[in-house]
């Protein structure tokens, strides 16, 4: 990080560990929000040697049916899955609002003309991503607990049953391992 | 795929910013951007939402509207009470417009087809991929001198069908087919013969004397909201210069016993495919009685009365008896009741048109308006009164090539494409496509023996390349090549100038509420960007963006033009002249919009090609074959649904979700059928089962299907699919039934004057199964 003075070695240590943890969320995200490309393969192969044996080709047509062809069930808004009893299946549904108030409350807007919904599971990765820049620990907790614990988990469940590549079933255990980890981090610390 | 929580981590560690994995459109990376200083909004402020005054597209009556926006999402769609039309009233259809924009099914980005086509794989693209293909296929075309095999094809459009013909016109294909109108094209063709309008505006909240032929205004009618309210004041308490004024009467001749036939004074079960008989009958009495208008026949009228009465006299209502099951007796009476009724309209709409002899039925019953004067008079028959909108300059010509498929030889009158028969065209090659580009069109589902269009559709040899704009995952759409996501009518810019009821001719907007989702887009945006990207001179017929374009539409309206023009649209929602008085016998100016100036009782055009030049009765050849245990099979239309586009709104498919047979009592009786058993439909083109709804209320040879359900693509809840993804396990979907579509069991056969088709004409034998 550019420009950080810090006071001593432990808050340097915990930086860095926020950092990587800020940037593992919006690594998350990217994988929910778009296909991976060739240069995220090299990345990720290059990074912790993981292979990926799925054709591109494969992946793509994985991530369509799941997240983008209507009638699969797997689009990925918090809103079809977080829902009361009383409530209809609808995009823009009551999570949705929750969510757009919560990145509000924290100065976050989100740019209308690209037309997402605040809730897709990549704005709200994103977004803890955001506030543990913010180190707003209550912030973290409050949000994990209300909004990605109450859908994502069961959300990778499915994702893992209905996917056909190995990359879709890696990515949906790997998040939802994740949240459940940062969870746990975050109860010990936030006493 | 293997990567652990500390492996994300250290990932995470060594990149230094995000790491771009996506292409093109990258969610996240446009997704966020922090206010300075960090605006605090409370979440619950609970101040009044302002609304924003639009226009609806869920049918064709385009109601007022308002859309209630908070936090970025519309939150509930209202009806405007300053409408001049709807006047504050608005259907489940209009509310549930918020169902359409949120459908959690809804198509929101671009999608190309991997593998066979129909196979249900895909692959998001970019919209600069699927702009490029769309433009390098489009280009080729021109290079190669084949323009006109790129064909656009539109349903059920007429808000944008105007720039779907200029986008045609300019890239120099003949071929769009967008040319909607409501009531159909048999009503349309009828009507345009006769005295010129597209349809009439029975001015029923004036009139006395209502008479119905196969119209269910209560349910379904081309005006709904705004017509049915007319019809219930008529029928109310009413008073005119501080007198209470009689209640109209109202009588009905529909096979079903629907909700207007309830509310009606007499209902008349009459056998489908008849109304043309007991309306010739009726005006052979008036005529021939002496009950007749002589004024209106003798100046403005193109066939002499005593002529007339002469001709007429063979349609006796005893003929007519024969031929409806209507009573000689009663067919008198009604006639010389809506002669001695001063002002009377009629109405007819689907029963009328939707059947081979609607050109024909359709002249007779406009003909009783003519006979009785009630022609554009307050209370009678009227012409639509709307604001036509100016095309900018320059105009593109129209492509001198001539189109099978646009004016196709055997309906030399039909003066457009016949819709349902544009691919069985293709397939018999009287048109080579190479492009087939649909928007809002889902034939494969709405159409007569819509699997048979789904085996063409799927065909790559017929069809090349087919490219769907829609905002649904339609049945169509399952079938493409590649699908566009568009906009839905509340995200959208349009204007708009229905038919006005008070007959002072207004415009109304619709503007957007929110962006459109996803990746959505408009479809006059998405075109003027083609034709850019395209060129080749195209461009410069698309000389501005969608709010420039619709600035130029109303500038030769000068009222409007004073009054701010698209802004004051924009802050009211709607414009008309508030000094304007309303106008009757506007024909008096300058005649009829007819060759002969006239109301073409006899019509030369038809003469020319054939036809009977005079209003008259032609038999549905099916019914001259009818076997003693074969029946009608005549559909309707659900109240709270449209044909085929509601099917996965939540709020409407939980009212109707299926759609059983409607069968008379002792029909039923005969085959051993009881309410609730599963029975087979069956025709010469096919059959399907559904469930017995046994009622007294239907003529005894005739059954009855709904539009609208039956499903096999278009989303969860169309079809009745549980959402099982649901993490509090609710099952707010609790029916189980999706019901059936009778289209694959109804024979495409089109009316051979204004090809329309013939819904109502198909044979079928029942049995229980
Ligand atoms: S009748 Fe209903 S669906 Fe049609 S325009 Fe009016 S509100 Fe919309």
């Amino acid at each position: 990080m550019d420009g950080y003075k810090g006071e001593d070695k432990e808050d340097m240590m915990e930086s860095t560990e926020n950092t990587a943890r800020a940037r593992a969320y919006e690594i998350l995200a990217g994988f929910f929000s778009n296909e991976p490309t060739r240069e995220m393969f090299d990345f990720l192969n290059e990074a912790i040697s993981c292979s990926i044996e799925d054709t591109i080709e494969g992946i793509e047509v994985d991530f369509a049916t799941m997240f983008i062809v209507p009638g699969n069930g797997l689009q990925p808004f918090e809103s079809l899955y977080n829902r009361a009893p009383d409530e209809e299946p609808s995009l823009w549904g009551k999570a949705t609002k929750d969510v757009a108030g919560f990145y509000r409350a924290y100065g976050v807007h989100i740019d209308e003309s690209t037309g997402i919904l605040p809730d897709h599971i990549s704005v709200e990765l994103g977004f803890m991503g955001h506030l543990i820049e913010r180190e707003d620990n209550n912030a973290q907790r409050r949000f994990l607990e209300e909004h990605l614990l109450k859908w994502i988990p069961e959300f990778c469940d499915r994702v893992y049953s209905k996917a056909n590549t190995d990359f879709y079933k890696g990515v949906s255990k790997l998040t939802k391992e994740f949240i459940l980890s940062e969870y746990e981090a975050i109860k010990g610390e936030a006493r | 795929m293997k990567i652990t929580r500390r492996g994300l981590l250290k990932i995470g560690a060594i990149s230094t910013s995000a790491i771009t994995i996506g292409r093109g459109f990258n969610l996240f990376a446009n997704a966020m951007e922090l206010l300075p200083g960090g605006k605090e909004v409370s979440r619950t402020t609970g101040k009044f939402l302002k609304p924003i005054p639009s226009t609806c597209l869920n049918c064709y009556a385009r109601c007022g509207n308002f859309g209630f926006v908070a936090y970025g999402g519309l939150i509930k769609i209202g009806p405007n009470p300053e409408h001049p039309n709807s006047r504050g009233r608005m259907c489940a259809k209009g509310q549930a417009g918020v169902n359409l924009l949120y459908d959690p099914d809804r198509v929101m980005h671009p999608l190309k087809r991997v593998g066979p086509r129909g196979e249900g794989k895909w692959k998001r693209i970019t919209w600069e991929e699927a702009y490029i293909t769309v433009v390098q296929k489009l280009r080729q075309l021109k290079a190669a001198g084949k323009e006109d095999e790129f064909v656009f094809q539109s349903d059920r459009d007429i808000t944008t069908q105007d720039i779907c013909r200029r986008f045609c016109y300019a890239y120099g294909t003949p071929n769009a087919l967008v040319n909607h109108s409501p009531g159909g094209w048999n009503k349309r063709i009828a009507q345009m013969l006769t005295w010129g309008a597209d349809f009439e505006i029975p001015d029923v909240a004036n009139t006395e004397y209502i008479l119905i032929f196969g119209s269910n205004p209560f349910e379904a009618h081309y005006m709904r909201t705004s017509f049915v309210q007319r019809i219930v004041e008529a029928r109310g308490l009413r008073t005119e210069a501080r007198l209470v004024k009689p209640k109209a009467r109202l009588i009905v001749f529909d096979p079903r016993l629907t909700q207007t036939s309830g509310r009606a004074d007499e209902w008349h079960p009459i056998k489908p495919g008849t109304d043309g008989a007991v309306a010739l009958a009726m005006a052979s009495v008036i005529m021939n009685e002496g009950l007749y208008d002589r004024e209106f026949i003798g100046r403005w009228c193109n066939y002499p009365a005593d002529k007339l009465a002469r001709y007429l006299k063979k349609f006796t209502p005893e003929w007519a008896q024969k031929i409806s099951g209507v009573p000689a007796s009663d067919i008198k009476r009604i006639a010389k009741e809506f002669a001695a009724t001063n002002p009377a309209t009629t109405v007819s709409t689907g029963g009328v048109t939707k059947h081979q002899n609607s050109v024909y039925t359709e002249r007779c019953v406009a003909l009783l308006n003519a006979v009785t004067g009630n022609v554009d008079v307050k209370g009678g028959y009227c012409l639509p009164r709307s604001y036509e909108f100016a095309e900018p300059d320059p105009i593109p010509p129209v492509p001198q090539r001539r189109s099978e498929l646009a004016h196709p030889v055997d309906f030399p009158l039909a003066s457009y494409e016949v819709p349902q028969r544009v691919i069985p065209m293709i397939k018999e090659g009287r048109a080579k496509v190479s492009f087939y580009m649909t928007y809002q069109y889902n034939p494969a589902y709405s159409h007569p023996e819509g699997h048979e269009i789904s085996r063409m559709l799927k065909d790559e040899d017929l069809i090349p390349f087919h490219v769907v704009i829609d905002s649904v995952y339609s049945e169509t759409a399952a079938l493409a090549d590649m699908i566009l996501p568009a906009a839905t009518y509340t995200e959208r810019l349009e204007l708009e100038s229905p038919p006005a009821f008070d007959m002072i001719p207004f415009v109304s907007l619709r503007q957007p509420f929110i962006n459109p989702l996803g990746e959505s887009v408009a479809i006059t945006d998405l075109l003027i960007e083609l034709a850019h990207r395209i060129g080749g001179g195209m461009e410069r017929y698309f000389n501005f963006d969608t709010k420039g374009y619709l600035e130029h539409r109303i500038t030769h309206i000068d009222g409007l033009k004073k009054a701010g023009g698209l802004s004051y649209l924009k802050e009211n929602g709607l414009w008309y002249d508030k000094d304007a008085q309303p106008s009757f016998r506007t024909y008096e100016k300058k005649g009829f919009d007819t060759p002969s100036k006239k109301f073409e009782i006899y019509s030369e055009r038809m003469a020319k090609y054939g036809f009977n030049p005079l209003p008259t009765y032609e038999p549905i050849q099916q019914h001259l074959t009818m076997k003693e245990d074969e029946l009608f099979l005549i559909t309707y239309q659900w109240s709270v649904h449209t044909h085929d586009r509601t099917a996965n709104c939540m709020w409407l498919s939980e009212i109707v979700h299926e759609n059983q047979v409607f069968i008379n009592a002792e029909t039923a009786r005969l085959r051993g059928i009881e309410d609730g058993d599963m029975v087979e439909v069956i025709s010469k083109a096919g059959s399907i089962k559904t469930k017995a709804r046994v009622v007294q209320g239907i003529h005894p040879n005739v059954v009855a299907i709904g539009d609208s359900c039956g499903h096999w693509e278009y989303g969860r809840i169309a079809q009745a699919k549980a959402f099982e993804s649901d993490v509090t396990t609710t099952k707010l979907l609790w029916w189980t039934e999706k019901g059936v579509t009778p289209n694959p069991i109804i024979s495409i056969i089109s009316d051979p004057i204004g090809g329309g088709e013939g819904w109502m004409d198909t044979k079928v034998r029942i049995k229980k199964i």
